[in-house]
């Protein structure tokens, strides 16, 4: 922990503040002293307390029900309560909602230095866990991509291999998937990552003037043509192309892009000069390459040429472990952009998200927490803000029990698997994560659940265990 | 403020102040402090009004 920590202390007594103060001032905390709850609540967004010592008995607003604020606001911070008229009730009452204790006025001062100095402990350990939790994601990431389920940790793991060595790779996937991420991450981990990454997109070319653009022309080459200009390939000598979108590639560009992928040479549009080039390239597509090949709409030999690495990347709803952790990232990045405190989203909002069907991918999932952090009223994320921010197309169907038990949403897939999947997911959601519960209605034992969780990785580690359902049910 | 349970409320509360306070002067003291004995009746005192604000606990 950087900064010293925190203490929020409230009473509606002055002379008690006071107290507090002289008591806690050796200790090194910093103390925010309020004699007004509902000013001192609405400080605490933004600016955090570790610990909080509140007064039991104030006029506009009782302790316990400042406790509960905080509980609600800032989980976190731990509270302790005081009374000058201490009664069992309201004791057993603070400790059921969370309360760390309960102290009773006169105060016994050295019992509240033994507290605090355990908040402060448990304080530093939670910021200790949580640069541990930082190091261990920046591990796990591939230049800003983020992946935790095994399926990303793989192509991560063989991007990392290939990237010192590849002269040419093919990165597919559906719209959204992450392909331009790992056709940068290739660029980044290999030998050329000081020089340029230049990128075209294919579908965006008018088709009389692909060879130009990728190979340049001299003057007067066409109608036009006013000056020599060098193509993207010379632009890209020593670094990397990045041809997206491949597939749509005109027929005659493609047999030029052989010769230039197979004899480093380019010859801008008009000239008889071959230029060498030292060029990588990656390219990339969402179409199924090899059947537009087998079907003559695109060559083979290039594609042969291209795929001898392949970088699948898998869609989002064959990895759904991995949205906690997009989201997470999504949410600090939005929150930072619109100057908003938001910690993350509510366990209800987690699971909407976990059942959306994300045609779109990563890229719709960024969208849609875009537009929550944008809606987002309060601290963290509500189901209600998420909802209204998915396309219908995305939302799963309504989760009322009834309703589902005789009208199955049709499968993503005919995969029997994807099948089963879906359907755990589906009565886990309903069952709101108890796995008891799922398990019985699935016919299964717990057990074989447990396996069954595994073997779809929706289970990857125990600290991921709260988006499906938590261990304990 | 005329509510017996009011006046009782804040007298415990300035009384509990009273002794947190001679409590700190108590312990940052040293046991040849002159002024050591004069804190001690305070105490005396404070500890004395809480036992008759607070029947039911034991000193403190
Ligand atoms: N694993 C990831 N971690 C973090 N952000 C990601 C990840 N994958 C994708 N994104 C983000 O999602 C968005 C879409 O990713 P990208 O442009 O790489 O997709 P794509 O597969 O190239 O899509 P398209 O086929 O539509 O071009 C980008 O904003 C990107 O930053
Ligand atoms: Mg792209």
């Amino acid at each position: 922990m950087g900064a010293r920590p925190v203490l929020l202390v409230i009473d509606d007594e002055p002379g008690m503040l006071a107290l507090v103060e002289r008591i806690v001032r050796p200790t090194g905390f910093e103390l925010v002293l309020h004699t007004s709850a509902r000013d001192a609540l609405a400080g605490l967004a933004a600016s955090p307390a570790d610990v909080a010592l509140i007064d039991l008995q104030m006029p506009e607003l009782g302790g316990l029900d400042v406790l509960k604020a905080i509980r609600e606001i800032q989980p976190q911070c731990g509270v302790i309560l005081m009374t000058a008229h201490a009664a069992v009730d309201s004791a057993i009452n603070a400790v059921k909602l969370g309360a760390l204790d309960y102290l009773s006025k006169p105060l016994d001062i050295d019992r509240l230095r033994q507290l605090l100095s355990q908040a402060r402990e448990d304080a530093e350990r939670r910021a200790a866990l949580l640069a541990a939790e930082n190091q261990t994601a920046h591990r796990l990431e591939l230049c800003g991509m983020i992946g935790r389920s095994a399926v990303m940790q793989e192509l991560f793991g063989l991007v990392r291999r290939i990237a010192p060595h590849a002269r040419t790779a093919l990165v597919t996937g559906e719209t959204g998937a992450g392909k331009e991420g790992i056709a940068r991450a290739i660029h980044e981990l290999g030998p050329r990552r000081q020089r340029k990454f230049v990128t075209i997109n294919c579908s965006a070319i008018v088709e009389t003037l692909f060879e130009s653009e990728l190979f340049g022309h001299m003057r007067g080459a066409f109608t036009g043509a006013t000056d020599h200009k060098a193509g993207l390939f010379e632009a890209a000598d020593g670094g990397t192309l990045f041809l997206d979108e491949i597939g749509e590639l005109p027929g005659a560009v493609q047999a030029k892009l052989l010769r230039v992928i197979e004899n480093g040479e380019v010859q801008r549009v008009g000239s008889m000069q071959p230029k060498k080039v030292d060029v990588r390239i990656v390219a990339a597509t969402n179409r199924q390459l090899k059947t537009e090949a087998d079907a003559g709409r695109f060559r083979s030999d290039l594609y042969y040429r291209l795929n001898v690495i392949e970088l699948a990347v898998p869609p989002l709803r064959e990895r759904l472990q991995d949205i906690p952790y997009l989201t997470a990232a999504f949410v600090e990045e939005f929150s930072v952009k619109f100057h908003k405190q938001i910690d993350g989203v509510s366990p209800a909002a987690e699971r909407t998200l976990m059942e959306g069907r994300w045609s779109g991918n990563v890229r719709e999932l960024r969208n849609v927490l875009e537009r929550a952090c944008m809606l987002a009223e309060g601290r963290s994320l509500t189901e209600r803000e998420i909802q209204s921010s998915m396309p219908s197309t995305t939302a799963a169907p309504p989760r009322s029990t009834d309703s589902l038990d005789r009208r199955p949403t049709p499968p993503r897939s005919d995969d029997l698997d994807a099948i089963e999947r879906d359907h755990i997911i589906r009565v886990l959601a309903e069952e709101r994560g108890n796995k008891r519960a799922a398990a019985e209605r699935l016919g299964l034992s717990r057990r074989t659940l447990y396996r069954r969780l595994e073997r779809h990785q929706l289970v990857p580690s125990r600290d991921t265990l709260g988006s499906v359902g938590s261990p304990e049910t | 403020m005329t509510n017996p349970h009011d006046i009782d409320h804040a007298l415990k509360n300035h009384i509990a102040i009273i002794l947190g306070y001679i409590e700190v002067l108590l312990q940052e003291c040293g046991p040849d402090d002159p002024r050591r004995a004069d804190f001690d009746e305070i105490h005396r005192a404070a500890l004395a009004a809480v036992a008759l604000l607070h029947p039911d606990r034991e000193k403190v």
